[in-house]
């Protein structure tokens, strides 16, 4: 550098190293550091998206909690067909007092006489001075709660419990059922679907109607007073889907009273007692005969014995005066024992056997309320035969009476009884068991017993509902012997030129009333006092008044669904 | 430069994607306010609809008919009922069947 002269510019052929190239090693940085911003908000995002999930899991975690909390005095209402509570759960507070978490017991006293100026408060005295806990007041207010929750005392320990309240009180017992203190189901509906009415979000809503089971309940009430029967039971059911828009036995109890029963006969008559009917059957032996091909209404049977003996019994008319020649049409008409017989025997076991098991009246229902009797099995033979023909030696529930009565007369078709409203997709087809044209046959026939003087149930022959129906009177078993005591049944379909449904009037020992006046109802008139304890002047009368009462609502609310 | 796109697309979608969590979380919570508020409502609804059901009962009805009506009720006759259908603006009556 010393050389050159500082004053002086000198030139000279410079190299220059930097030669401009792409260089792989300078981009990869670049790419790099982009890389690495990615990741920096990949990350965040990660993070924030972690928190997001983490907010919109709360929420329902929330929810949860509630519900969970909610199981404990959670029970859903149940509801009838028009939407009317028939039990409503309502939560109440309890108060309860842990006397040794009391700081100023003057102090506690004087608030506590402001929030219950009505309370004898020389006995909550003398309580908090012990050591127990003691309910101060159970079902409080929601104001007092408000103003107890105020005073931050801890000494005050609140207990959430669960009310269940029946607005209808006796109407639905043997349905609803009652639940015990730890909200489980005991009896009827509320321990069949238990586990139903504590999950499920929503009201149970019923197939019954409160207002025609009201009337009808109000009809059964007088009747046990005239005919002094020491209970009774009525069903009505709409044949073509099985559902139960009444259902009554009686006596019945009020389910706000919570009382434990133990008086058997408060049992349900209509679905766990298990009776002989009586000539209520004979109506299936003779559609048996139909389904099989065997008989015709008019098919005649000649010089019909009066008395039949069979084993050791001796089966015979009710009536002497039922004339020795009959058709088919004639027997159901004049509720014929011995020509009833015949037509078994005709059947022969086999056939008639399998026709009663298939319209479900040999084994146990499967219902919505487990107060179930199951029929008495039996050995078939010829003389049970002979009795099962016309409805005797053979048992069975009168729910099981309804259903068979509503295949035989609905052109058919299998049902199922039920007390649970279904929605319409849940509808399943129903089969045809029975064969076609056996209804048509016996409706015509069911009428004849109802319209025709001959015909055992005149009393019920309502005008306008072209009721159909039979008769059924047993004696009682009691002790394992008949008994003087009887059953007696009426079950009535209508209208017969298209069944509708079916209502079935049961009566447990009823007896002959001296001043009740009866008017006719085929022909002009009246007359005072029951002639005899049979069904054809108990429950076909009553079954009258029902359907003479309940005919308008039938009409005119359920003419849509039908 | 197509990476770089890719790259302000997906951070584009995170800042959408936090604001339409945000909006949504501000809708949710007003709708568990209204659900809220509808809940004490609805279980005072269902308490008058209680006392209506009581009130309202064939048992009570009766109650009422007995204490404040000198006639007893008769049930309607059905062959006295008619069915009105209103068809093509044609009021057809009819029986009961």
């Amino acid at each position: 550098m010393d050389k050159y002269d500082k004053n002086k510019l000198v030139l000279e052929n410079y190299e220059n190293e930097f030669s401009f190239k792409r260089k792989k090693s300078n981009l990869n940085i670049t790419f790099n550091r982009i890389a690495f911003i990615f990741f920096v908000f990949l990350f965040i995002s990660v993070i924030y998206s972690v928190k997001f999930f983490y907010l919109g899991s709360l929420n329902s975690k929330i929810q949860k909690d509630i519900f969970v909390n909610d199981k404990l005095s959670y029970r859903a209402d149940i509801v009838d067909n028009n939407g009317d509570f028939l039990a409503k759960t309502i939560n109440t507070i309890s108060v309860g007092i842990n006397p040794n978490f009391i700081i100023d017991k003057k102090r506690f006293l004087i608030n506590m006489q402001l929030i219950f100026p009505q309370k004898r408060f020389d006995v909550i005295k003398k309580k908090i001075n012990g050591d127990n806990f003691f309910y101060l007041e159970k079902q409080v207010g929601q104001e007092k709660y408000e103003k107890l929750r105020l005073l931050g005392d801890k000494s005050i320990i609140f207990e959430k419990k669960l009310s269940r309240i029946y607005p209808q009180k006796n109407l639905f017992s043997h349905i609803i059922g009652q639940i015990d203190d730890d909200n489980n189901g005991v009896s009827g509906i509320e321990n069949y679907y238990n586990h139903e009415l504590k999950t499920i979000k929503k009201k149970l809503e019923l197939t019954v109607d409160t207002d025609i089971q009201f009337l009808i309940r109000e009809e059964l009430i007088k009747f046990q007073e005239i005919f002094r029967s020491v209970g009774s039971g009525a069903i009505l059911m709409n044949v073509n889907n099985g559902n139960i828009l009444s259902m009554i036995s009686l006596p019945d109890f009020n389910l706000n009273k919570r009382d434990n029963i133990s008086d058997v006969n408060y049992i349900n008559r209509v679905t766990k007692g298990v009776y002989e009917l009586g000539s209520v059957f004979k109506t299936f032996t003779i559609a048996a005969g139909f389904h099989e091909g065997l008989i015709e209404p008019e098919t005649k049977f000649l010089n019909l014995k009066k008395k039949l003996k069979c084993g050791k019994s001796l089966i015979g008319e009710y009536d002497d005066k039922i004339p020795q020649d009959l058709t088919v049409e004639e027997i159901l008409i004049r509720s014929g024992n011995i020509g009833s017989v015949r037509i078994g025997q005709k059947l022969e076991i086999d056939k008639l056997k399998s026709f009663l098991g298939k319209i479900g009246i040999l084994e146990r229902i499967d219902f919505d309320i487990e107060e179930v009797g199951e029929p008495i099995p039996f050995r078939w033979g010829k003389c049970k035969l002979a009795t099962v023909s016309f409805g005797h030696g053979i048992t069975t529930t009168a729910l099981q009476l309804v259903k068979g009565y509503a295949i035989i007369t609905n052109g058919g078709f299998d049902i199922k009884p039920t007390l649970i409203k279904k929605n319409l997709q849940q509808k399943i087809e129903s089969k045809r068991i029975v064969k076609k044209g056996v209804s048509e046959k016996i409706n015509l026939i069911l009428r004849k017993v109802v319209s025709t003087k001959e015909g055992t149930a005149g009393l019920a022959n309502i005008e306008g509902y072209e009721v159909g129906g039979k008769t059924g009177t047993a004696q009682k078993i009691k002790n394992g012997n008949y008994s003087s005591a009887k059953i007696n049944t009426f079950v009535a379909v209508f209208p017969t030129s298209k069944p509708k449904y079916v209502l079935m009037v049961l009566l447990d020992e009823p007896k002959t009333s001296k001043n009740y006046v009866y008017n006719y109802r085929n022909k002009e008139g009246s007359f005072k006092g029951t002639p005899f304890n049979t069904a054809g002047w108990t429950s076909a009368e009553i079954a009258g008044k029902i359907i003479e009462k309940i005919g308008p609502i039938l009409a005119t609310k359920y003419m849509e669904i039908n | 430069m197509k990476k770089f796109l890719i790259i302000l697309s997906i951070f584009f979608l995170i800042i959408v994607t936090t604001i339409t969590k945000n909006s949504t979380k501000e809708i949710e919570n007003k709708i568990f306010n209204i659900k809220e508020n509808i809940l004490p409502l609805k279980y005072k609804y269902e308490l008058v609809l209680l006392d209506y059901n009581y009130l309202s009962s064939p048992q009570k009805l009766m109650e009422y008919q007995a204490t404040y009506f000198e006639d007893d009720l008769i049930p309607l006759i059905i062959t006295d009922l008619k069915k009105i259908e209103d068809k093509n603006d044609k009021l057809i009556i009819s029986n009961f069947k």
